[in-house]
């Protein structure tokens, strides 16, 4: 099997967060925040060295603004359900995934907010910042932005959007489910309030996690429940994180997590991202001679891309590309990808692409096998 | 000398003032708080024999809110 759907969810994961999974099943087996024995308190103890790892990992200082979720898409919708009030305006790109789409469209059909979407320019990015701000007004209280799309790869200028936004007083959050872990991230330096990412992703964690990285504002909850703390309220308490992580933690995924930044500390994000880069960069190359192929981006033009890419055959349907590629053990995902508003940019919201998403552990052979077999269904 | 509990709410509080009064010099531990008070409920302490006023000042610098303070002399 040729594995080259990394944007979906990372595989393989790198040895030590399957070591760290197995350890936490075995070793850290009891519900943390809840018991005072000993292991309950271990338990605890693990979780909090991955919170202030996760902390340092993305530039915030309060590790307590470390929020576990199930995914990214509930950080998403606490952050989106949790700010915006009657009469709200809310910014976003064109690239966004369904998870900052479809709660904001929700809103919006019961005609409680009204949103505005930018265009992003892949090359440019004054004619970038030039559409965002043409769509602020007043009522904007919330810009949600994906750091890089997960169609195409291309990254949105944040630093120059969350310094707008600072000046102007608007919430700005940030969706680097694809980015996280894989491009330079640092919330304080981007003037992000909500950090939403998806642990199993460019983090190497399993799936069933998701972080939310907050400003210690007071957001209104999605879920209520246990915590572990001030039990005799019926209130859910208004500190954090407890205030946002009610019921029991994803604890071995919260600890493989951990093991997942460990990895990635060691190895070097920029490293990582390299690798990954350039597996995009040699796709890229060996499809642009192929009249055939359309590759949607100029990945040579970029400054910066996470390492995603979407191409189609001539008119053979992207379905059809990914399930002949299927047969042959290689793995890519078709379609619109959860993102509608990227796919209607390009010109392929009916009929979709195909995706290619390598990570650090694909091998030169396996792209190059991968290659050859594309090039053999033209 | 005495045994002082500062009762901080969650186990996340209890773990971060764990580590602030680490950090100056008081080694502590963290304990379930065994004395629930009506409208209160459950939580975690962190238990610690030293100076009290001290550690309380260390701790509500970092921003850590207390809840309640006990202190057992246990000289």
């Amino acid at each position: 099997m040729i594995y080259l759907d990394n944007s979906a969810t990372s595989y393989p994961k790198p040895p030590e967060v399957f070591e760290a999974y197995k350890k936490a099943i075995k070793y850290y087996h009891s519900n943390p925040g809840r018991g005072g024995y000993d292991n309950a308190l271990l338990t605890a103890e693990k979780i909090f060295e991955v919170r202030e790892k996760t902390a340092v990992f993305f530039g915030e200082k309060q590790c307590e603004n470390v929020c576990f979720t199930a995914n990214c898409t509930q950080a998403i919708n606490t952050v989106i359900k949790g700010i915006l009030k009657e009469g709200d305006h809310v910014v976003i790109s064109d690239l966004e995934h369904n998870a900052v789409l479809r709660p904001l469209e929700k809103l919006r059909l019961q005609s409680k907010i009204t949103y505005d979407t930018f265009t992003s320019d892949f090359y440019d990015e004054k004619k970038t910042i030039e559409s965002f701000l043409g769509c602020l007004n007043d009522h904007t209280k919330l810009v949600f932005c994906t750091h890089a799309s997960n169609v195409l790869g291309v990254s949105l200028p944040l630093q120059k959007i969350g310094k707008i936004c600072k000046e102007r007083r608007i919430i700005f959050a940030v969706d680097a489910a694809q980015s996280g872990g894989i491009l330079l991230m640092d919330k304080q330096a981007f003037h992000i309030d909500y950090l939403c990412l998806a642990a199993h992703k460019g983090l190497f964690a399993p799936m069933g996690l998701g972080v939310l990285i907050g400003n210690g504002s007071k957001l209104e909850t999605l879920v209520e429940g246990g915590t572990g703390s001030q039990s005799a309220n019926a209130v859910q308490p208004d500190f954090m994180p407890d205030r946002l992580e009610s019921g029991t933690a994803n604890v071995s995924g919260i600890i493989a997590l951990g093991a997942g930044i460990d990895f990635i500390d060691r190895t070097g994000r920029e490293n990582i991202h390299k690798s990954e880069k350039d597996i995009i960069l040699h796709i890229y190359d060996s499809f642009c001679h192929c009249s055939e192929i359309n590759c949607y981006v100029n990945y040579e033009q970029l400054a910066q891309f996470s390492p995603v890419l979407s191409f189609n055959i001539a008119d053979v349907p992207g379905e059809i590309v990914a399930q002949k590629l299927a047969q042959q053990g290689i793995c890519v995902r078709a379609g619109l990808h959860c993102a509608p508003l990227a796919h209607r940019k390009i010109g392929t919201d009916a009929c979709g692409t195909v995706r290619i998403s390598p990570s650090f552990f694909t091998t030169e052979k396996e792209i190059n096998c991968a290659i050859s077999c594309i090039k053999k269904l033209i | 000398m005495a045994e002082i509990r500062v009762k901080v709410g969650s186990v996340t509080n209890a773990q971060k003032a764990k580590k602030v009064l680490l950090n100056n010099g008081i080694h502590a531990a963290i304990k379930r708080a065994v004395q629930i008070k009506k409208g209160d409920g459950c939580g975690y302490s962190v238990v610690f024999v030293g100076e009290r006023e001290p550690a309380l000042l260390y701790l509500k610098q970092a921003g850590i809110k207390i809840i309640s303070v006990t202190a057992n002399d246990i000289s």
